[in-house]
C-alpha cells in the first residue's frame, strides 16, 4: 500500500469559543481523490481550514509529505503544495481574472497547470481575462477559485463545497475538472453535499458528524447503505 | 487671479496631505490597524531633513535620506513588535499610539522644543508670475513631486505582481495566505512605504508648515480626515480625499477664519451620511 501525502492525526480544532473538531483522523494518498461528507455544521469546512493553517488544530498531528504542517503559517502550506478552492470561491474583487491566475503560479518545467492550460480548460474565463473576479457569474468565480489554487501546481487540492449553487451544466464543468485532476495524478480531498457528485468522482468517502470520522467506505458503498444515508447524509 | 493662488494652495496642501494619507490607508486596508505613529513619521520625516540640510546644506539629499531612515523605522516597529500581536488589531493599535509618544519625546530630546522650518531648496525659493501675483515655485514643485508619487504607487498597485498580491491581500487576507502569499512581508512592505511616503511629507512640507511639538497630533488628525472621506484602504481615496479637504482647509480660512476645523469636519460628516465608507471605500 502507498504511503499516505496527508495525513491527519486525532486533531481537535476550535473555531471560536466552541470545539467544532473532537479527534478526526483521515488520509489522503497521492493522486486520489478523496470525498468527505456529512451535514451542515458538522465540522467539514473547519476541517480545511485547520488543514491550511486558517484555524490551526489545537491538538493531533496533521503531516503533509512527512512534513508536520500543523502549525505552519498557510502561506508556507500553500507551498508546499496543497492548494484550496474555499466555500463562497472568495475571489478577489480587486484582481482581473488574468491576475488571479497570475500571481500564484509557480510554473517549473515539470508542472502541468499553467496560464494557458487554465484557460485552454475553462474558455470562459479567456474571455473574461480583463474583468474584476466580482464581475463573473457564480460558475465561473467557481472555476476561478479553482484556477486561481492550480496555477500553484499543488499536489493536493482541498475544495470545499465546489458544487454549492451551480447550475447543473457548470457542476458538469467542474466534474470535467475533477476528472482532468484525477488524470494528472493531482490528489483531492473534496467536501462536497452533493452525493451524486462525490459517489462519480470519489475513490475513497470519509462521512463525518458531531466533528469525528464515524464511517469510511468505498462510493460503491455508500450508494448502497441507505441507513448510512439517511442518518448521516439526511437522504 | 487671487482665486486660482488660493486653489493651488489648497491642492498643493492637498497633495501633502495625500503623501500623509496613502500609508495610513495602506496600512488600514491591509492590516485593519489605524497607525497612531503615522503622524510622527512625518514629524521624524522634517526633523531628519532639518539635520541633513543643515549638515550639507542639500535639499536632494534631504528628500532621500529621511524617508528612507524612517522606512526603516516603520519596518522595524512592525517587524519587531506589532508582529508580537500578529492579526489582534487592538493591542497593534495600541501598541503605534505608544510609539507615537516614543517618537514625540525622542525627538522633543534630539531636536528641542522650537518648532522648526526646513528651508526651501535654492532653485525653487523663487515665485513666478500667476496673472500679476507672484506665486511661490516651491508649491508647484510639490504638486508635481506629489502628482509624481500618486503616479508610482498607482503602477506599483496596479501594474506589478507585489501590487496585485497587496489588493488580495487587502480584498482577502486570510484567502490571500492560503493561496501562498507571505502577507506578513507585505505587513512589513506597507508600513515601510507608508512612513516612507509620511516622512517624505514631512521634508516637502517643512518649508510650508514645519514642524515641533504637536505637529504629529495635528497631521495625523487631518491625515484620518483624509482617509475617512476618501475611503479606508484606497489610494485613489488618498488622492481625492487629501484634495478635498485641503481645498475645504484653504478656502475655509478664507470665508470662516474663525472656525478652522469646522470646515473640514462639517463636510466630513456630511460625505459619511451620504456615503459611509468614503468617497472609495467599499462596503
Amino acid at each position: 500500500m502507498q504511503e499516505a501525502m496527508l495525513a491527519i492525526e486525532n486533531i481537535h480544532t476550535n473555531y471560536g469559543a466552541s470545539q467544532v473538531l473532537h479527534g478526526i483522523s483521515l488520509k489522503v494518498k497521492p493522486g486520489e481523490i478523496v470525498g468527505i461528507m456529512g451535514r451542515n455544521g458538522v465540522g467539514k469546512t473547519t476541517l480545511m481550514r485547520s488543514i491550511m493553517g486558517l484555524t490551526p488544530a489545537k491538538s493531533g498531528r496533521i503531516s503533509f509529505r512527512d512534513a508536520d504542517i500543523t502549525h505552519m503559517p498557510s502561506h508556507k502550506i500553500a507551498r508546499l503544495g496543497i492548494g484550496y478552492v474555499p466555500q463562497g470561491r472568495r475571489v478577489f474583487p480587486s484582481l482581473t481574472v488574468r491576475e488571479h491566475l497570475q500571481v500564484t503560479a509557480r510554473e517549473a518545467p515539470a508542472n502541468q497547470w499553467t496560464f494557458a492550460k487554465m484557460i485552454e480548460l475553462f474558455p470562459n474565463l479567456g474571455q473574461r481575462l480583463d474583468q474584476s473576479g466580482a464581475k463573473l457569474s457564480g460558475g465561473e468565480q467557481q472555476m476561478l477559485a479553482a484556477g486561481r489554487a492550480l496555477v500553484a501546481n499543488p499536489s493536493l487540492l482541498l475544495m470545499d463545497e465546489p458544487t454549492e449553487g451551480l447550475a447543473p451544466l457548470m457542476v458538469r464543468e467542474l466534474g470535467r475538472l475533477v476528472g482532468a485532476l484525477k488524470e494528472t495524478g493531482t490528489a483531492v480531498l473534496l467536501v462536497e453535499q452533493q452525493l451524486a457528485f462525490v459517489l462519480k468522482y470519489a475513490d475513497r468517502v470519509y462521512i463525518v458528524s458531531k466533528g469525528q470520522v464515524v464511517h469510511h467506505c468505498l462510493p460503491s458503498e455508500l450508494a448502497a447503505d441507505s441507513e448510512i444515508k439517511a442518518r448521516f447524509l439526511g437522504v | 487671479m487671487i482665486w486660482v493662488i488660493h486653489t493651488l494652495n489648497g491642492i498643493s496642501f492637498g497633495i501633502l496631505l495625500f503623501l500623509l494619507a496613502a500609508g495610513l490607508s495602506l496600512i488600514y486596508g491591509l492590516m485593519k490597524i489605524l497607525n497612531l505613529t503615522h503622524g510622527s513619521y512625518y514629524l521624524v520625516g522634517a526633523y531628519i531633513g532639518s539635520t541633513v540640510i543643515a549638515t550639507t546644506g542639500s535639499f536632494i539629499l534631504a528628500l532621500i535620506i529621511a524617508p528612507i531612515v524612517v522606512a526603516a523605522l516603520g519596518a522595524v516597529m512592525e517587524r519587531f513588535f506589532l508582529r508580537q500581536f500578529h492579526l489582534d488589531e487592538l493591542p497593534q493599535t495600541l501598541l503605534t499610539f505608544g510609539f507615537l509618544f516614543i517618537f514625540a519625546d525622542l525627538s522633543l530630546w534630539i531636536w528641542g522644543g522650537d518648532p522648526i522650518m526646513l528651508p526651501k531648496p535654492a532653485l525653487f525659493s523663487r515665485s513666478i508670475d500667476i496673472g500679476g501675483l507672484g506665486y511661490p515655485t516651491y508649491r508647484l514643485l510639490l504638486i508635481g513631486v506629489g502628482l509624481l508619487v500618486a503616479l508610482i504607487l498607482w503602477w506599483f498597485q496596479e501594474r506589478t505582481r507585489v501590487g496585485a498580491m497587496l489588493r488580495a491581500g487587502v480584498d482577502d487576507a486570510e484567502i490571500a495566505r492560503a493561496m501562498g502569499i507571505d502577507v506578513s512581508l507585505l505587513f512589513t512592505l506597507v508600513f515601510a512605504v507608508g512612513a516612507l511616503l509620511a516622512a517624505l511629507g514631512g521634508v516637502l512640507g517643512g518649508p510650508i508648515i514645519g514642524a515641533g511639538p504637536g505637529t504629529d497630533f495635528d497631521v495625523m488628525l487631518l491625515a484620518f480626515v483624509v482617509v475617512i472621506v476618501g475611503g479606508l484602504g484606497s489610494l485613489r481615496g488618498a488622492l481625492v480625499g487629501g484634495l478635498v479637504v485641503g481645498l475645504l482647509d484653504n478656502f475655509g480660512k478664507i470665508f470662516f477664519p474663525e472656525f478652522a476645523l469646522f470646515t473640514i469636519f462639517v463636510p466630513m460628516a456630511v460625505i459619511l451620511s451620504f456615503r459611509p465608507t468614503g468617497l472609495f471605500g467599499r462596503a
